[in-house]
């Protein structure tokens, strides 16, 4: 059978066929991924219709993709057995579970770095984007291929985070000024879903901040987000 | 005939017989309908565990059943399985709904299920209404309109002072490569403009006679033999023209709604 129209499926839910039609078409679902999809979607458009319907502009369908793949590349990477569950908790509540996002270009070919702070809204509208310094975003350094060239920006505090980005060692290294345990889990996330690293922060004996690294990191276009409460989220697991 | 079609004669025979204690007709039944019954509860269900776990669970119910008579044989078994699953979802989404007010533990977990569910299923119920609108039986220039106002938030005002002279195939141009930019790198340009958006890239090329009433005709005058892409935006305002989109943004929304909830109302192509 191919795959399901349009119409065909908007006559499947309105529950207008005979029994053999019926027969047909879900056995077809039942083998078919992509028509349980479209089936399920259009099931639940039927259901959620005015709730679908307000709140859909391109932005909010264009958001909701990112969100998506921002929560599956965090939820198949692989990750410490003890930090498995809160990984998994932490990448379905990515929207309104994220503290502080920061996007990052690095193109270790040519030593380029790009720190950007806009366009992350849809991490929820309430996450520290916009207050590392220096402004204006986005902030650009061009290196020699031959050596290292950082880029660092900071939060103010307390607590202040502050960001280095290494484009040609490959590496980014993140500092949190310290707070309560359980620390925060921390993900850096290409953009195109091809690549995560997702940890959580550690302690620096000695230091008053935390201390998260990321090495050996692919160029490309990244997501840097660091967890919110996570002593709330760490307890109700 | 499929696997899966048995007359309602040899139906009402395994039934008989498996109600008579014969393991081997219940398994007959079981192995014709476990397939399409699955079918049923993914395309209401995402959870692929629970559709399973409900699966068998209807099958359980339904062996109880005829051992107690519940089976009335005016209903094929397939309608009677069909019944059970339904009522089977309509607990399950109770349950989880009481679950998440009763238990302070299960809170996160069952939040997180319906999150993860939202998160996953959202963006393509979005895309299917996107292409529900674009074959709407709404006219054209109604559903571009649309599209501007409600999706790309453009403000009717700002429209008739911007766009009105501009002609629709342009409007529906920019306005699917805009839509196509934003989600480029999520969705793949043959299903976004072969599946999702050609009901109405097909409509442009269609003589505006055949698209627009004899009423509607009067006033796009005497360029009705061309193409709808053809037809300024303009022809279609009356004395409030702000009024007139804002208007036709809530047609569009009605008829995607009675769409999606009547099936005798066909969608403006043969898509596939």
């Amino acid at each position: 059978m191919n795959h399901l129209s349009l119409n065909q499926i908007r006559i499947y839910l309105s529950d207008e066929l005979s029994l053999e039609d019926r027969l047909d078409i879900e056995t077809h679902i039942a083998e078919c991924l992509h028509c349980a999809r479209r089936v399920h979607a259009l099931y639940s458009a039927r259901i959620n219709f005015e709730e679908l319907w307000d709140s859909w502009t391109l932005s909010s369908h264009a958001a909701e993709f990112q969100t998506l793949r921002i929560s599956e590349t965090i939820k198949n990477t692989s990750i410490r057995d003890s930090l498995r569950s809160r990984v998994k908790h932490w990448s379905w509540n990515i929207q309104n579970g994220v503290e502080i996002a920061l996007g990052l270009t690095v193109d270790a070919s040519k030593g380029l770095a790009e720190i950007i702070q806009d366009g992350l809204d849809f991490l929820g509208p309430e996450i520290d984007a916009g207050s590392f310094t220096p402004q204006p975003s986005p902030v650009t350094i061009q290196g020699d291929v031959d050596s290292s060239h950082l880029i660092a920006v900071e939060t103010g505090g307390p607590p202040w985070t502050r960001v280095t980005t290494d484009p040609a060692l490959r590496r980014v290294v993140v500092q949190l000024q310290g707070s309560q345990k359980p620390w925060p889990l921390i993900a850096l996330v290409a953009r195109d879903g091809s690549w995560a690293e997702v940890d959580a922060f550690r302690d620096v004996e000695g230091e008053s901040f935390l201390l998260a690294e990321f090495d050996d990191i692919p160029s490309g276009d990244f997501l840097l987000i660091i967890e919110k409460n996570p002593t709330s989220n760490y307890r109700n697991l | 005939m499929p696997a899966n079609h048995l007359t309602k004669n040899e139906e009402s025979i395994l039934v008989d017989t498996a109600i008579a204690g014969d393991e081997t007709a219940w398994t007959r039944l079981y192995e014709t309908f476990i397939l399409p019954l699955r079918g049923f509860l993914r395309g209401r269900i995402s959870h692929i565990e629970d559709v399973e776990d409900l699966a068998h669970e209807c099958f359980i119910r339904a062996h109880g059943g005829l051992m107690e008579g519940r089976y009335d044989r005016q209903y094929r078994f397939y309608t009677f399985l069909r019944g059970i699953a339904h009522h089977l979802i309509l607990d399950y989404w109770r349950n989880r709904s009481n679950d998440c007010m009763r238990f302070d533990e299960s809170v996160t977990q069952q939040e997180n299920q319906q999150r993860e569910a939202r998160i996953l299923s959202r963006p393509l119920e979005r895309l299917e209404l996107l292409h529900l609108v674009l074959s709407c039986s709404a006219k054209p220039h109604q559903i571009i309109m649309f599209c501007f106002v409600k999706l790309l938030e453009w403000r009717p005002r700002e429209i008739v002072d911007e766009r009105s002279d501009e002609q629709l195939s342009a409007l529906t141009e920019e306005f699917l490569h805009t839509y196509f930019d934003a989600l480029s790198s999520f969705v793949s340009k043959n299903t976004f403009f072969e599946d999702v958006c050609s009901p109405l890239a097909k409509t442009m090329v269609v003589p505006a006679v055949h698209v627009y009433t004899e009423r509607e005709y009067q006033t796009i005058g005497s360029i009705t033999e061309s193409p709808v892409g053809s037809l300024k935006l303009d022809v279609f305002f009356g004395g409030n023209p702000a009024a007139n989109i804002s208007d036709w943004c809530d047609r569009v929304k009605t008829r995607t709604r009675k769409m999606l909830r009547t099936a005798n109302i066909m969608v403006n192509s043969d898509d596939s």
